[in-house]
């Protein structure tokens, strides 16, 4: 146990070095300014889906609709492609 | 002229944005291509103790290898259209490992030389094919793609895209969870249907080319094709995000020259959960006929050519922690497979195949992670004395997606 909570230390402790200031976040995308439709990405290892949705909740003050959800497991790719309410 | 200009402008800083935030997305005439996939190396060291019928343990040299995990490196390319009220599309996927490669196989050592430029890193097209549908009705697959029955398992499991269990890291891939959670999903040949989204709710179902056992070749044909399917429902609700599913699969073996031919059932239910940083998976399947934990590869679908009995499943806990955005994971699995004397080798088998991972996973950019893993895992064969082997594996390295 002592030695897990050596483990979580240092490995917390090298990721805070490794921090990046300018953020490792992805993005949305707009698709379609007429129609409002726009795609979230929440690839890789650490993002998931809800990270996803709340990019959906973000852009969208007054709701979305959900158009395509996509998953491919060849590079960890997760897409959200969603419509914001008016 | 103003208000073009600024319409204009607009228009433009749309565009940037889209190509500023997309991956590696390219505009060909009518197609849109889009390349994604990912190069990932991982350093693992794999400690094995073996212990024997007599209750005797006896460790094996520890192994130190480099290559990729769970997930080979990966190069896809795939493009989209619109056509007659269709949306239609392709896609390819090439495969391969980051190891040396072995070219030790089958016992003779080119060179006396392990790996090497003779190394056996192949090229492995896992995926290659067309969808067409609408919105509105649903879209139809055909080709050869990720199966259905286990699909959801997988792709929750946070090893996916790091080690877990089956190191040393060599050839393409490791193993992650497959065969101590749940049932591999594979690459199979297929025609599928997916049903249009309702309010997060969607269903998936397809017929598959046959997986024959893998060591009886040309004991047992491809007479039947197999069927699988699945629903899924979808929920963000406020802070809470989630999916839930339940599938199945059905396959007929058929034997030739007079052997038992038998059908593979299964039946998978699993719910994935996130609130604010922390996330939760459960899963769990039960079935005969599916596992291979006897005579190949852990995890993969009917290669035991037996109606064993199978059932597993994993939990898994997850928080990312705010501010450095390191996610901290922690997950335990198991597979159960037996099977009377009835199986190809005639040996009967009561198999435990169980796994304690813990896993560090940091974002250094948005493309790129970092993976720190520690899997404890201990396989049983309780039909054969107190035969077991365990197996530590610490994997440190990094993954790019793109």
């Amino acid at each position: 146990m002592k030695l897990l909570a050596v483990l979580i230390t240092l490995i917390l402790s090298g990721c805070y070095a490794l921090s990046n200031p300018q953020g490792a976040a992805q993005s949305v995308k707009m698709i379609d300014l007429k129609t409002q439709i726009y795609k979230a990405t929440c690839n890789g290892a650490v993002e998931d889906w809800a990270n996803c949705y709340d990019r959906a909740k973000q852009t969208c003050p007054n709701g979305y609709a959900q158009k395509e959800r996509n998953q491919s497991p060849v590079g960890g790719k997760r897409e959200l492609v969603f419509q914001c309410n008016k | 002229m103003n208000k073009k200009l600024g319409l204009a402008v607009a228009g433009a800083l749309v565009a940037f944005a889209s190509t500023a935030n997309a991956g590696i997305t390219i505009p060909a005439g009518d197609w849109t291509v889009d390349i994604g996939g990912n190069v990932n190396a991982y350093y693992t060291n794999v400690q094995t103790d073996n212990t024997d019928e007599n209750g005797v343990t006896s460790s094996a040299a520890k192994a130190n290898t480099i290559g990729t995990g769970l997930l080979p490196a990966a190069f896809g390319i795939g493009a989209k259209t619109r056509q007659n009220d269709l949306d239609i599309a392709f896609q390819f996927s090439f495969f391969t490992g980051t190891s040396s490669g072995d070219n030790l196989a089958g016992g003779v050592a080119a060179h006396g030389v392990g790996g090497g430029a003779a190394g056996n890193n192949t090229l492995n097209i896992r995926q290659a094919f067309l969808t067409f549908g609408d919105a509105s009705w649903g879209t139809i697959k055909a080709g050869r793609d990720l199966g259905i029955f286990g699909s959801d398992a997988i792709l929750s499991d946070m090893t996916l895209l790091g080690v877990g269990t089956g190191g040393p890291a060599g050839g393409s891939s490791t193993l992650g969870r497959i065969g101590s959670g749940y049932i591999y999903a594979d690459w199979k040949g297929q025609m599928s249907y997916t049903s249009p989204n309702w309010n997060g709710f969607q269903f998936a179902a397809g017929v598959m080319e046959n997986f024959t056992p893998a060591f009886t070749d040309g004991d047992h044909n491809k007479k039947d094709l197999a069927y699988e399917g699945k629903v899924t429902y979808d929920f963000a609700a406020n802070d809470v995000t989630g999916r839930v599913w339940l599938g199945g699969i059905s396959q007929k073996t058929n034997a030739n020259y007079g052997y038992e031919s038998y059908t593979s059932r299964g039946i998978d239910v699993g719910a994935k959960v996130a609130y604010q940083g922390f996330g939760l998976v459960g899963y769990y399947y039960d079935g005969e006929g599916l596992d291979s934990q006897n005579q190949v590869a852990q995890g993969l679908f009917n290669g035991n050519g037996t109606k064993s009995k199978d059932s597993g499943g994993y939990v898994q806990a997850t928080f990312v922690v705010p501010g450095i955005g390191t996610k901290l994971g922690a997950s335990y699995g198991l597979s159960n497979s037996k099977d009377g004397a009835t199986n190809w080798g005639g040996n009967a088998f009561d198999i435990e195949n169980e796994s304690t991972i813990v896993g560090a996973y940091h974002p250094l950019t948005k493309s790129l992670n970092l993976v720190a893993e520690y899997t404890m895992q201990e396989v049983k064969n309780k039909a054969a004395g107190s035969t077991k082997t365990e197996k530590d594996t610490i994997s440190l390295g990094a993954i790019l997606f793109f």
